[in-house]
């Protein structure tokens, strides 16, 4: 018979999903990181969290920055060390070697005072968590690498009798290979975590990976995390997100009447839907009026640009006929510009999730995904349609992406191939050329758990925005942009004789 | 001068150190130096303030600069040298322990 471990929830967001649960209980784990995989903020917020959320007291030892130091530069991340401190809720060990010389070393020796102190402290404060950053100076400093093994292994025995679950950070010098610089210090833990901050196009990409979680289950595989003022941490746990998707039955406008009866009623409250074309087929204005569809009904609605201007935003929807100073005005309708390439992927998805915390809207147009999509990693890319879709879905937020087709007739981009599993609903805007001339096509690929029409409609866009008209008739490959007229109706099992003429022909 | 030696409870290397340590100051003798010895298990606070970690440590505080020793000083010679201290005339060989 197996007992499950009991876990110690972190606090950390999206940490306790990658760990199924939360640390196990009283026992130690390592975390290793080259530098500037922001480990030391992993060692502070985790006993921040503990503090904040949970009253865990917590102990604080410091091999390399001074306290000073660390109570400084962590009020950044919105952490009031000092507060803690004072209000018995933090003990530092200050155990860094700033203006003292190095010791010598001169026969055996243990760390029986580092113990002592860490004892000391934490039963001073009640601590119920510790972190230990950075092995790396002790392990410089006490060069006997044996004694050191053998010390750090009494000390974490020594946590685990006061019942103090605790991180000890350590410095390896590679993204990959061995775990840890000296290639000990995995040996002494129960656990092991690896915070990575390689380099990929360009641009940093930080993840998170769980290599070992003794007696305990883990979701296993790297996950991206962003590092961000105010908050710290926050770790994208991909699929920890995507099983407790819920979606609910409730209809919403898509902003256009006959798209809605298209959608059978309506698209689905937490769904999101894509919609892809080429430049100019209409993304913009769908969206435009997928926010005014919301906003007519009192909803709050949120629209992040990532490709035109406010400016030019406004006269768009100006020209279409949809008042957006005016909802702005209301407090119904905020647009926020973003440049896509100012930043990388994971701080793209932190901005849009604050921007969606802060004005709460009940729907979110994100105009273009496209354009993000330069600036990152397929991967991260994928990573953010997904951490970004299953927040929007837990927060009953009906959601509205567009892509952009490279090809101007037909063609599917590289953003719905990535993406189209995620999203609930696809709709497709396609130019199509029929008898000489360019026209518009507008037709639901797919819709989630709905029935929906499948016939290619024509749309016309004027001064007061788009129009669907009737069904393309008699037409085949319409979505290739270069379809064909039927002279008999067409038969879908294939067998059809019928004759087929090329429409500029 | 002035020395303070932390020490860990009663263990071999806590006592070996301790014996040295006092072999060392007796052999300065003449000068006003001074040898307080820390159990850091009865005083955690003054190995907080001192920021040691590794016992047996023995700090020269005066006259400065100040000096870390870590470990039993079971090589008084070189001890002595680190120290910077005058060698002993008639050095006593360290024999493990026996005062």
């Amino acid at each position: 018979m197996t007992i499950a471990l009991e876990r110690l929830i972190t606090g950390i967001e999206g940490l306790d999903a990658i760990l199924e649960g939360g640390l196990t209980r009283n026992r130690s784990t390592l975390v290793a990181g080259t530098s500037g995989s922001a480990k030391t903020v992993l060692a502070v917020q985790f006993l921040a969290e503990g503090i904040t959320k949970f009253d865990e007291p917590g102990v604080f030892v410091t091999l390399e920055e001074s306290p000073d130091d660390l109570r400084k530069n962590m009020m950044g991340f919105g952490w009031d060390i000092e507060k803690w401190e004072r209000e018995g809720k933090w003990a530092f060990v200050d155990a860094s070697p700033r203006g003292r010389e190095q010791p010598i070393i001169a026969g055996e020796f243990d760390f029986g005072a580092l113990i002592a102190r860490v004892k000391n402290a934490a039963g001073k404060v009640k601590a119920k968590r510790a972190s230990i950053d950075t092995l790396a100076a002790i392990f410089l400093t006490y060069k006997d690498i044996d004694i050191v093994r053998r010390e750090l292994l009494l000390l974490t025995e020594a946590l685990k009798e006061l019942k103090i679950t605790s991180l000890i950070t350590v410095e390896r010098l590679h993204e990959y290979g061995e775990i840890s610089r000296f290639g000990v210090e995995e040996f002494v833990t129960d656990n092991v975590i690896v915070l990575r901050n390689p380099m990929e196009r360009e641009r940093r990409r930080r993840t998170i990976e769980v290599l070992k979680l003794r007696g305990a289950n883990h979701n296993k595989g790297e996950f991206p995390f962003c590092v961000s003022a105010g908050r710290g941490i926050a770790a994208i746990p991909l699929s920890a997100i995507e099983l407790k998707q819920h979606s609910s039955n409730i209809r919403v406008t898509s902003g256009n009447d006959i798209l809605d009866r298209m959608c059978n009623g309506g698209v689905f409250r937490d769904s999101v839907i894509l919609v892809s074309g080429a430049t100019g087929t209409g993304k913009t204005l769908l969206s435009t009026q997928f926010l005014n569809g919301g906003a007519k009904k009192n909803e709050r609605c949120l629209l992040l640009a990532f490709e035109e201007s406010r400016e030019q935003l406004f006269r768009n929807a100006r020209g279409w006929g949809v008042d957006f100073e005016g909802l702005e005005k209301a407090g119904l309708l905020k647009v926020i510009c973003m440049y896509p390439e100012v930043r990388g992927l994971e701080d793209h998805l932190l901005a849009m999730r604050t921007a969606i915390e802060e004005f709460k809207p009940q729907r979110v147009a994100v105009d273009s995904l496209s354009a993000l999509e330069r600036a990152g990693h397929p991967r991260g890319f994928r990573e953010l349609i997904i951490g970004l879709t299953s927040f929007i879905k837990t927060k009953e937020i009906t959601g509205l992406f567009t892509a952009t087709t490279s090809t101007l007739v037909g063609g599917a981009s590289i953003t719905e191939t990535h993406i189209s599993t995620i999203t609930d609903t696809i709709i497709l805007l396609r130019y199509v050329e029929l008898f000489g001339e360019i026209r518009r096509g507008i037709t639901v690929l797919k819709m989630r758990g709905s029935k929906h029409e499948r016939e290619i409609r024509e749309m016309l866009i004027d001064e007061h925005g788009m129009h669907i008209k009737e069904p393309f008739r008699r037409l085949a490959g319409v979505l290739s942009g270069n379809p064909q007229v039927l002279t008999e109706p067409f038969s879908p099992d294939g067998d059809s004789h019928a004759e087929a003429y090329s429409a500029d022909g | 001068m002035k020395f303070r030696l932390f020490i860990c409870g009663e263990n071999t290397s806590s006592n070996l150190a301790v014996r040295n340590a006092r072999r060392l100051v007796q052999g300065l003798n003449g000068n006003s130096h001074d040898l307080e010895i820390i159990d850091v298990l009865d005083s955690p606070e003054l190995a907080e303030e001192a920021r040691i970690l590794a016992t047996p440590t023995l700090l020269k505080e005066d006259p400065a600069p100040l000096r870390m020793l870590v470990g039993d000083l079971s090589d008084l010679k070189r001890v002595r040298s680190i120290l910077q201290l005058p060698a002993e005339v008639e050095y006593e060989k360290n024999d493990g322990g026996h005062q």
